[in-house]
């Protein structure tokens, strides 16, 4: 019917009913809207603006060590995140692949504004999925039930399900030095209602607050003052279904602050937001801003400064490290100091962003309000920080309104299965302190949750979901497939002593054989490669282990390596159980312990706690000091136990 | 060159205050005339957006004054409008543009000139200073009496230069009506110049209110099953006011738009001159713009025929990477003054009606009116102020209105004859 004032765009109809609906076009917004839409819920994505799907308002980037991990589990159970950084990417680069596998990471420089386009293309095209631009203002629960949402124009939408995904815009504010003004990012409205309507259900909010660093036009930087970072010539792909197109690719710099930018910061650092008090939200640690990084690390003479493009369509370039949110003025000088920025000239200033937060522990396993049912969120509003947390998240929580909404029991990930599982187990039973990032060491088997395994761990879960097809299944299970034949083969294989493997082998600066080996055992060698190998065997069985794909290549070699170190992990996660009680002694000596951080050292001194348990759930003690603290711990049982039985036997 | 301001600042001759439609047009101008511009908007990635919907007409004017406007743009700016246009197959005085693709080249393309700078900022603040005479005497063309002027950031920058131009929209006491809510800006979902209306109060400016009303957007995939095919069949609307009051129509990429203004215009008056057009200067990548031109071969607008035979836009694709497709707001639809009657639910059988994904609003935004034929704010028994406005803070009524203004604006802050008086009549500026 029409009335007298109408609300819709046609006829004055007021109301829409949908299965799911999703707040906020973020990194978390469209993976939770695109996984509810595509497991068959009807569903909408409200977001304050249309043109900013997507949109990456602080790095240009996708993945890194512990991030890129997030993004590829994310892929593997089916989401966008990866596939869009493939599409938008004009730099991919696999980080440390000097090191092990558990910290290789594929890291893509992704254009801006072409990752925000293929991410509104994309949900522009999925069935189920319908894309309104407005704000949320308030909650309609009913028993402690969601029933729907209300837009600040008026219409409403039911809903059995809400994900809120409203990154940094619940009654955010902008800051830099003394000054602020309301908004979301610069330049965007912020949402001012709907934390008012959070409130008002019982649910406990916080603020939190995120900084971004300046931009600067890329045509008055000296590259010849600073170290050319460019991406791999053949790079992998963060999808497990598609290989990237392949293109010309651009280059970053690498520079650093030197003691000059550090005067420039502690002259200035009482105009800081932080020191004025114009910014009372805690802000993130492991992403600090330079003057955070200052007073940190008072000795360090310098830290890095990457300068990364924003896309092929604009000057624009971004300055990695070098986030602030002091006065514009210091920014310009900032720069200035800085080898290769002397002449920069300032496009955007950085700032920083203040915004509400809902505290985690509020929150099940299955990302689902404890109080309000049908109450879903995901990314940022969880305060955590990046576009990878707020993706996997955003997943998660997708699936768990669509699975709510469908009466099914929740898709939860467990800590040995993926980073995804450590990222919400992390959230919800520890709470969060400051914004948070993604580590590996936050891991404690993180040899098992590589970047190359993620399809294997996850896209049979995927594919139980509804979201991974059958046709991508195919090609997950064609690759274990291959992995498992190859991986006989090498049983099978055997490279025979002799003086020209010998020759070989001594090349690559390991010992000759003894006697002839199985192929397998032999690229245990940490010297040896798969290539290698091929050469070290007969010409028949060159020719059958070299037709092995790349990314069989990979998993054999990470397998062969550290199967070790794969073994004990895969036992630890058996353990696991039984740690949970074991006691610790309470003259345990922390301070000597090796491998343990600082941080663990300080809590773990001061706290004492009586079992390994406990010790797990303090605050800044990560899973990777556990692993630690086992080892040392059951190596201090084994000799106390020894010392017994010698004294028993004087 | 930008002259040394107080500090190591470099001093830019003249700062635009706002980067869409008109603010665009005039750093381009001011660049090709070899004049330092900064540019300031509070948002860098909306540079260059067309803040009203999709469709640009030519009005009365027809294509003589599309022609002519976009001929007096500077080569490169123009390119961008054009490659990111698309005219139906009809004889209809109207195009549309991608407005995401408009926006992102026209800052490449304004990126690239010399002189020319962006800078984020949301300016809250305006000053006109008593200045010592400065070696240039452009920025008041000649007139005497120097000054400077310097504008002030929400983020504490304060930026000084010869010369001022507002092209901030309606975003003078701007505000949005949408639905049952009100937002503040001069177009929706932006942060409002708050402070620049005093500003300029205190400066002699006089006021009155505009409005502009939009339409709705809706998923292009909800409209085909929804409102087009109903369109494209003839059907419920076709009976509405006549058979052919809704017709389907092709949209192609190099159709009328591009075949005047290269050949010089069939209709096209002789101001335009003769006018070369680049190749797109989207990256060979970037795919959805090849989708665009794909499927703009293939893609159906609406367009509704008046009683007086004339061709108006209805529904038009927003663009590829958008996916959406835009309505045209009710009293542009009708002819005559004959009140559409389309909209009414019950002629139109939309009980199904989809979820608008933009709804159609108002935009309620001051208009200096004590502006010059050039644009200049002219208070009387006052000495010219280096202060002009430009687009529709200056009274433009439409895009072409502002890209016109844009131009002259520029051309006047340096002294060039404007050129263009013929697009832009007086009485379109003075309300």
């Amino acid at each position: 019917m029409a009335e007298k004032s109408p609300v819709s765009g046609l006829t004055g109809r007021r109301a829409w009913t949908y299965d799911v609906v999703v707040v906020g076009g973020g990194h978390a917004g469209c993976e939770a809207a695109l996984a509810a839409a595509r497991m068959g819920c009807c569903t909408a994505i409200v977001t304050l603006h249309l043109d900013n799907i997507a949109l990456m308002p602080c790095n240009p980037a996708v993945g890194g060590v512990g991030k890129g991990q997030l993004t590829r589990e994310v892929d593997a159970l089916g989401g966008e995140q990866g596939r869009n950084a493939d599409r938008a990417f004009i730099q991919l680069k696999m980080l440390n692949t000097s090191k092990g596998p558990a910290v290789r990471a594929l890291r893509a420089q992704a254009d801006k504004r072409l990752y925000e386009d293929w991410m509104k293309v994309v949900l522009s095209r999925t069935p189920n999925l319908s894309l309104i631009q407005g704000e949320a203002v308030s909650l309609d629960v009913s028993r402690e039930t969601i029933t729907g949402l209300r837009l600040a124009d008026g219409r409403r939408l039911y809903c059995r399900a809400v994900v809120l995904a409203t990154g940094t815009f619940l009654r955010a504010k902008v800051v830099v030095g003394d000054r602020s003004y309301p908004a979301g990012r610069v330049g965007e409205l912020p949402a001012q209602h709907l934390s008012g309507s959070l409130r008002a259900l019982g649910l406990e909010l916080d603020r939190f607050q995120s900084a971004t660093p300046p931009r600067i036009d890329g045509t008055t930087i000296d590259p010849g003052r600073m170290v050319l970072q460019e991406g791999d010539p053949q790079p992998l792909s963060f999808s497990h279904w598609q290989l990237p197109a392949p293109r010309k690719q651009v280059p970053c710099y690498l520079t650093h602050t030197t003691p000059a930018t550090h005067e420039v910061v502690s002259a200035h650092l009482h105009l800081s937001p932080l020191r004025s008090g114009s910014v009372s939200g805690k802000g993130p640690r492991y992403c600090p801003s330079i003057d955070r990084k200052l007073i940190n690390f008072p000795d360090r003479e310098q830290h890095p400064v990457f300068v990364e493009p924003e896309g092929v369509s604009t000057r624009e370039m971004y300055l990695q490290g070098l986030t602030t949110s002091l006065p514009v003025f210091v920014q310009d000088m900032i720069i200035r100091a800085t080898p290769g920025l002397e002449r920069a000239r300032l496009v955007r200033p950085g700032y920083a962003v203040e915004y509400d937060y809902l505290p985690p522990q509020q929150l099940t396993l299955a990302l689902h309000s404890k109080t309000v049912s049908g109450l879903f969120s995901a990314g940022q509003i969880n305060g955590t920080s990046g576009y990878e947390e707020a993706a996997a998240q955003g997943l998660m929580a997708g699936i768990n309104a669509a699975l709510y909404v469908r009466d099914r029991p929740p898709f939860i990930l467990c800590r040995d299965q993926a980073y995804i599982g450590v990222l919400i187990d992390d959230l919800v039973t520890k709470g969060v302190d400051e914004p948070y990032r993604m580590f590996t060491s936050r891991a404690e088997y993180r040899l098992l949750l590589r970047h190359d395994n993620a399809a294997d761990r996850l896209s049979h879960l995927g594919h139980g979901l509804g979201l991974i097809s059958d046709e991508q299944m195919a090609v997950v299970e064609k690759k274990q497939r291959a992995l498992a034949e190859y991986a006989e083969m090498l049983d099978t294989i055997q490279v025979h002593a002799g003086s020209e493997s010998d020759r070989l082998l001594g090349s690559l600066g390991t010992a000759p054989l003894e006697e002839s080996q199985s192929a397998a055992k032999v690229l245990r060698r940490p010297q040896v490669t798969y290539a290698d190998l091929v050469d070290l065997v007969s010409p028949a069985d060159r020719q059958r282990l070299s037709s092995a794909p790349t990314e069989v290549v990979e998993q054999l070699e990470i397998q062969s390596r550290y199967e070790g170190y794969i073994r004990r992990q895969r036992a630890e996660i058996k353990r696991h159980t039984a740690t949970e009680t074991l006691a610790i002694p309470g003259d345990f000596e922390y301070r000597s312990l090796e491998g343990l951080t600082y941080e663990a050292k300080d809590k773990l001194s001061r706290i004492r706690p009586t079992t390994v348990g406990q010790a797990s759930r303090i605050p800044g003690v990560s899973p990777a000091d556990i692993s630690v603290l086992l080892i040392h711990l059951h190596r201090f049982l084994h000799a106390s136990e020894a010392l017994e039985t010698d004294a028993a036997a004087c | 060159m930008a002259a040394e301001g107080p500090g190591s600042r470099p001093r830019p001759a003249v700062i635009i205050i706002g980067a869409g439609v008109s603010g665009c047009a005039c750093a381009a101008t001011l660049s090709a005339s070899g004049i330092p511009v900064v540019v300031l908007n509070s948002a860098l990635d909306a540079v260059g957006q067309p803040g009203y919907g999709p469709v640009v007409e030519g009005g009365v004017g027809g294509w003589d004054r599309i022609i002519e406007t976009l001929a007096v743009l500077p080569p490169a700016l123009r390119s961008v409008w054009l490659d990111a246009s698309a005219a139906p197959d009809v004889e209809a005085a109207f195009f549309f543009v991608d407005r995401r693709m408009l926006s992102i080249e026209s800052k490449r393309a304004l990126e690239g000139m010399p002189g020319l700078e962006f800078r984020q900022g949301l300016v809250i603040d305006l000053k006109v200073m008593a200045g010592e005479p400065t070696r240039r005497g452009t920025a008041g063309g000649g007139e005497g009496d120097p000054r400077r002027v310097t504008v002030s950031t929400a983020f504490g920058e304060t930026l000084e230069a010869e010369a001022v131009v507002l092209a901030v929209g309606l975003g003078l006491g701007g505000e949005v009506r949408l639905g049952d809510g009100v937002l503040p800006g001069g177009r929706y979902g932006e942060s409002s110049a708050e402070g620049l209306q005093g500003a300029l109060e205190s400066l002699g400016a006089v006021f009155s209110r505009r409005s502009i009303k939009l339409g709705s957007w809706f998923a292009t995939h909800g409209v085909d099953c929804g409102i087009g095919r109903r369109a494209g069949r003839g059907g419920v609307f076709g009976g509405v006011g006549g058979a052919d009051r809704y017709r389907r129509a092709r949209l192609t990429a190099s159709g009328p738009l591009r075949e005047r203004l290269e050949g010089g215009g069939r209709r096209a008056g002789a101001s335009a001159g003769p006018v070369t057009t680049s190749v797109t200067m989207w990256p060979a990548h970037y795919p959805p713009a090849v989708h665009w031109s794909e499927e703009l071969r293939s893609t159906d607008v609406v367009v509704t025929v008046g009683l007086d035979g004339a061709a108006r836009p209805w529904l038009s694709p927003d663009g590829a990477a958008l996916g959406e497709t835009y309505l045209m707001p009710v009293s542009v639809g009708s002819a005559g003054g004959e009140e559409d009657t389309a909209y009414d639910a019950d002629e139109a059988g939309l009980e199904e009606e989809p979820v608008a994904s933009r709804l159609g609003h108002e935009v309620i935004g001051l208009v200096v009116t004590n502006v010059d034929r050039t644009g200049r704010l002219t208070v009387a028994g006052c000495p010219p102020l280096p202060v002009w406005i430009a687009g529709r803070a200056g009274g433009a009524a439409d895009y072409l209105e502002s890209l016109a203004s844009g131009v002259r604006v520029a051309r006047s802050v340096s002294g060039a004859p404007a050129g263009c008086d013929k697009v832009l009549p007086p009485s379109a500026v003075i309300a």
